[in-house]
């Protein structure tokens, strides 16, 4: 009898691991059609065109970035708290800053506000290298350990104020600043190459928001243009 | 509050030593009780709306109001129900209420900090309206057990003496509430006021025996204990996560380094790693913003403190944003004389210092921000606020500029609410007495020959506030009779801030063109100047269509009152009639609103629409809790009567038509809204307190009330003309001179106005008692509706037009009352 109930143990262990996996395996599948549908009626049907953004929107796991409390949740048409007072932004407006970047594989991206790291997830699908700094040091360690297990190589992190952006490794082609901002820190205008781009909403958090897109025609003149009001709206408080 | 609880134990160790010589219902010892239960009823209204002011909105405050209404309205209705029970166990109905009283604020104030309600999110996240109803409940019942000890004493004692300690409690508990608010926090108070409602329960159980009279005053203390470690423990001081500071505080390091409360609001300040504030900074600016501190009112508004040591280079960033623009306007020889309108934490100070301006005045409202600036961080900001140059004057704008006789060459007002009250518009039903035509020309009067008003606000798309904010100069030059004011004008903007200048001479081809040089080194965009082209505009910060060009051109011209209308807000010029500034909901609004939905327009800027909105559930509840309940009354006690619907119904309205377009008019004259809100119905409530006492021993039994309706009508009329005299001429005075006078005024309305109620109760009384609870919730039903109808008609109509409304009603409960003898 004791070898029988070692067996009968072993066989529910291994039913257990195997309903495990088909679960998983079935949760992955699930997201997987959730991210496509996501992509084509909140994406696509709202007109972002780029086809790079919209591959990356297709890949990268959104819900690997939000809390686990609001997974199931991960691809609604809403940003998402993540901590800290923070969000994961909309997947429409990643999308539309992302394309508003005009990003191709050789370009170096500076993101300010790591946030839940999908922004730079996003971005690293389509420029070469991708920095991002974060300045709530909780929040920079946590996201870090998603990217890295995650296998994002490309994007280097940092912990420290996004005011002054990341002077070692400017100029860049592409500033994205996820967190609003009374003002455009100079630095940041400093760090932009001729020619690049930097896309900012500006506005508190939860509320209208303008979506700017600033282009540095040269060090003397920038151009800015309100491409659209949003509103950053959680679905669920903390 | 020590001394009333001193007054209390003093009275209830009284009757506890001589329990036969007390008659268990005498009518003095049930005054008292009524005295002080009006009383914390009050002081709880009152720091209910100051909590909500930190923790939440101040938008939510006149909510609390119909709250508190609803609950005396539904108070009427239980006893009309119970009357019978209540006539047998009198002592056991009103200590259970006086003892439900006090816990239900504790139990209530509890869930409404547990309940995840917020504003923004209603129209996006159904649960909102669950979340309301929810505040609802939680903040109404105290409310109702409050009234219900006042309602059956009002029905078993005589009604006049009663309602005189009802309304001088309630009177005296909206002074005491403000004077504790200088020496307590907000949350200190509200424990307070549950220990004082605890005693006064205690209090009463002294009249049933000696052991009920210690386990009341064991259980009271327990309770009150066990409310004070949770207001501590259960973390019910967590304010909302939508606030700036709850964004600041998420900064690291971040901590509130000094914190200062009044009645005027909780002042916080912050200091954080990459706190940086200066609004509008030009992208190309070659100077660097410093790292600062914050200043925190209410949890919003933030003000920067930048550190300075003297030197210039340090803030020269400053004359990179777009309210630079007068300084550099100005000749040198003209920088004498600069009056900056809310200097909190001192950065138009250190501009003015910047353009060296001789003479530099700043106005700020809030006593404990001078306090802190001239003392705790005197050094840090590098003494500015006690420099020889520098003038701090400790008062509200408009009663400082209506009593100065100096003027001056610029006059700036800047960014006095921040992006997150300009863009979410929780103001919307706020009045303003800063925005309107009258204020705006009392400003442009003060300035010198060659003198500049300067006003920066927030970029708001699509444009709604910068366009009002134009019109209304353009409707105070055009009321001053300046010819040509399009010459008056200049107007430039940026990603986030638009400075609108209007110059007391007509603006000089010199100045346009540093204007022009100004723009273009920092990137800024011109909306207008007189004779400026459209290629000219919308050339940095470009937007689909030059709409402030078009707009600014559009208002300046002879068509701007088709544009007004065209235009899918509100931008009517704003006065002191109607001081909605930030109402910019008008019927086509909607159409704009089912266009884009609430992603553009959020709920909370909906207007007048949420009154309307607003009134629909409050009717609803109203009569689910005030009248249905009277429906089940016994056939023959159901008391259904037109006539005491139509009185009773008449002065609830008239009453609340008088008391919020007072405290709203006087806000001007009394400089804060908190000041006006507590003289105001103090006034009101002591002097209609006196009024009820007396109100047996005037005119004739039969036409007392209609007398008395008269003589309000009249003495409406008799304010409306006379306000705009003699407020003028104490303008200037101390506010306590100012608060005389307004009781002064107010006391003889206040009396008359103590008349109609009591007198209307004690006629059905004689005829058939058990319709006094009904009268008192048909009342309640009705002052509940009157508080947001107040609102609507003011921004709809204007205050006048309520006024007239208040004299109808009265005039209509006098025709009545005449009939009510009959009933």
């Amino acid at each position: 009898m004791p070898s029988n109930k070692k067996y009968f143990i072993c066989i529910i262990f291994i039913l257990l691991l195997i309903s495990n996996l088909a679960c998983a395996q079935d949760s992955e599948t699930k997201y997987k059609k959730e991210r496509d549908w996501m992509v084509k009626i909140q994406i696509e049907n709202r007109g972002i065109k780029d086809t790079t953004v919209l591959s990356a929107m297709k890949d990268v796991p959104r819900h690997i970035f939000v809390p686990k409390l609001y997974r199931m949740f991960s691809y609604e048409d809403r940003p998402l708290p993540i901590g800290y007072g923070q969000t994961i932004s909309q997947p429409y407006i990643v999308a539309l800053m992302t394309e508003l970047l005009k990003l191709n594989k050789d370009s170096k991206a500076l993101e300010v506000g790591t946030g839940s790291g999908y922004q730079a997830a996003i971005l690293s699908k389509i420029a070469k290298k991708v920095y991002t700094i974060e300045i709530i040091e909780e929040l920079h360690i946590k996201t870090n350990k998603v990217l890295e297990k995650a296998g994002y190589d490309t994007i280097k992190t940092k912990f420290g104020d996004g005011y002054y952006g990341w002077e070692e490794c400017a100029p860049y082609d592409a500033i994205i600043v996820t967190c609003a901002a009374e003002f455009v820190p100079p630095p940041l205008i400093k760090q932009l190459k001729i020619g690049g781009i930097m896309c900012i909403p500006v506005g508190p958090p939860f509320r209208v928001q303008n979506l700017l897109v600033i282009t540095k025609k040269s060090e003397e003149l920038l151009e800015t243009k309100v491409i659209t009001q949003v509103r950053f709206v959680p679905l669920i408080r903390k | 509050m020590v001394m009333s609880t001193k007054f209390i134990l003093s009275i209830a160790s009284h009757w506890y030593k001589n329990p036969n010589g007390i008659k268990k219902k005498s009518t003095e010892f049930i005054q008292s009780v009524v005295f002080f239960t009006s009383f914390t009823i009050l002081c709880y209204e009152i720091i209910l709306t100051r909590i909500f002011a930190i923790t939440q909105w101040q938008n939510l405050a006149a909510f609390i109001i119909s709250l508190a209404l609803l609950g005396f309205g539904a108070s009427g209705t239980a006893i009309a129900l119970l009357k019978n029970q209540i006539d047998k166990h009198f002592n056991g109905f009103v200590l259970t209420a006086l003892f439900l009283y006090p816990l239900s604020m504790c139990l209530g104030f509890i869930l409404y900090c547990k309940t995840p309600f917020n504003p923004f999110e209603i129209g996006i996240d159904n649960r909102q309206l669950y979340y309301f109803l929810q505040y609802f409940i939680a903040m109404g019942i105290p409310f109702f057990f409050g009234a219900t000890v006042i309602g059956i004493a009002l029905t078993r004692f005589p009604i006049g003496k009663t309602y005189f300690s009802n309304l001088i409690g309630s009177g005296v508990g909206a002074i005491f509430v403000v004077a504790v608010s200088y020496l307590l926090h907000p949350y200190s108070i509200l424990i307070g006021i549950t220990i004082i409602s605890f005693l006064t329960a205690t209090l009463f159980s002294s009249n049933l025996n000696k052991t009920k009279f210690i386990a009341f005053l064991i259980l009271s203390a327990v309770l009150v204990g066990v409310f004070s470690l949770s207001v501590n423990y259960l973390h019910l001081k967590k304010i909302s996560q939508y606030k700036s500071i709850s964004k600041t505080l998420n900064l690291p390091n971040a901590v509130i380094e000094k914190e200062r409360y009044s009645p005027l609001g909780l002042v916080q300040v912050v200091e954080a790693e990459g706190l940086r504030s200066t609004v509008g900074l030009s992208l190309v600016s070659p100077y660097e913003v410093p790292v600062q501190k914050g200043i925190f009112f209410d949890g919003e508004a933030m003000s920067a403190i930048t550190p300075f040591d003297g030197e210039k280079k340090d803030i020269k960033y400053l004359n990179y944003i777009p309210s630079a623009l007068p300084y550099n306007l100005l000749e040198d020889s003209e920088k004498e004389k600069v009056l900056i309108v809310g200097v909190g934490g001192g950065e138009g100070i250190l501009k003015a210092w910047l353009h060296d301006f001789k003479n530099i005045s700043g106005l700020e409202l809030n006593g404990k921000v001078v306090k802190l600036m001239k003392d705790d961080y005197s050094t840090y900001s590098g003494n500015i606020y006690n420099h020889p140059r520098v003038t701090i004057i400790n008062k509200e704008a408009r009663g400082f500029i209506q009593s100065t006789n100096t003027k001056y060459n610029l006059i700036e007002i800047s960014m006095l609410d921040t992006y997150n009250t300009a863009a979410s518009g929780i103001y919307a039903l706020n009045e303003t007495n800063l925005y309107t035509v009258e204020s705006i020309r009392e400003f442009f009067l003060h300035l010198k020959e060659n003198g500049l008003l300067a006003i920066t606000r927030w970029v708001v798309n699509p444009p709604r506030d910068n366009l009002k904010m134009l019109n209304i100069c353009i409707q105070a030059l055009k009321s001053l009779n300046i010819k040509d004011i399009s010459k008056h004008i200049i107007y430039i903007r940026t990603i986030q801030a638009a400075t609108l200048i209007i110059s007391k001479a007509p603006i000089s081809e010199e100045m346009i063109n540093k204007t022009k040089e100004f723009c273009k080194t920092r990137l800024f965009d011109i909306i207008y100047y007189d004779g400026i082209k459209e290629n000219e505009v919308n050339r940095f910060v470009k937007l689909d269509t030059p709409i402030y060009y078009l707009a600014a051109k559009n208002l300046l011209s002879e068509n701007a009152s088709d544009f007004e209308d065209e235009y899918d807000f509100d931008i009517k010029p704003a006065n002191d009639n109607r001081p909605y500034f930030y109402n910019f909901f008008k019927y086509k609004t909607l159409k704009y609103i089912l266009k884009y939905g609430t992603d553009k327009i959020p709920f909370t800027e909906w207007g007048y629409l949420t009154l309307i909105l607003l009134l629909i559930p409050v009717i609803i509840i109203s009569f689910v809790f005030v009248v249905v309940p009277l429906l089940f009354l016994k056939k023959g006690k159901r008391g259904l009567n037109i006539k005491i619907l139509l009185f009773f119904g008449l002065i609830g309205i008239g009453f609340f038509f008088i008391e919020m377009p007072l405290i709203q008019k006087l806000i001007l004259f009394l400089s804060h809204p908190t000041y006006s809100l507590s003289v105001i119905i103090s006034s009101l409530l002591v002097f209609s307190g006196i009024g009820s006492y007396f109100s047996d021993k005037i005119f004739n039994a039969e036409k007392r009330i209609l007398y008395s309706s008269l003589i309000i009508a009249s003495i409406i009329i008799l304010y409306l003309i006379v306000f705009d005299i003699i407020l003028p001429v104490f303008m200037n005075a101390n506010v306590i001179i100012k608060i005389l006078v307004t009781i002064i005024l107010l006391a003889p309305l206040g009396f008359f106005m103590g008349i109609p109620f009591p007198q209307g109760l004690s006629k059905i009384k004689r005829i058939e008692s058990f319709k006094v609870p009904w009268a008192w919730g048909i009342n309640g039903f009705f002052s509940v509706i009157s508080t947001i109808l107040a609102t609507l008609f003011a921004i709809l109509f204007g205050f006048r037009v309520v006024f007239i409304l208040a004299i109808v009603c009265y005039l209509g409960a006098g025709i009545v009352s005449l009939k009510l003898k009959k009933v």
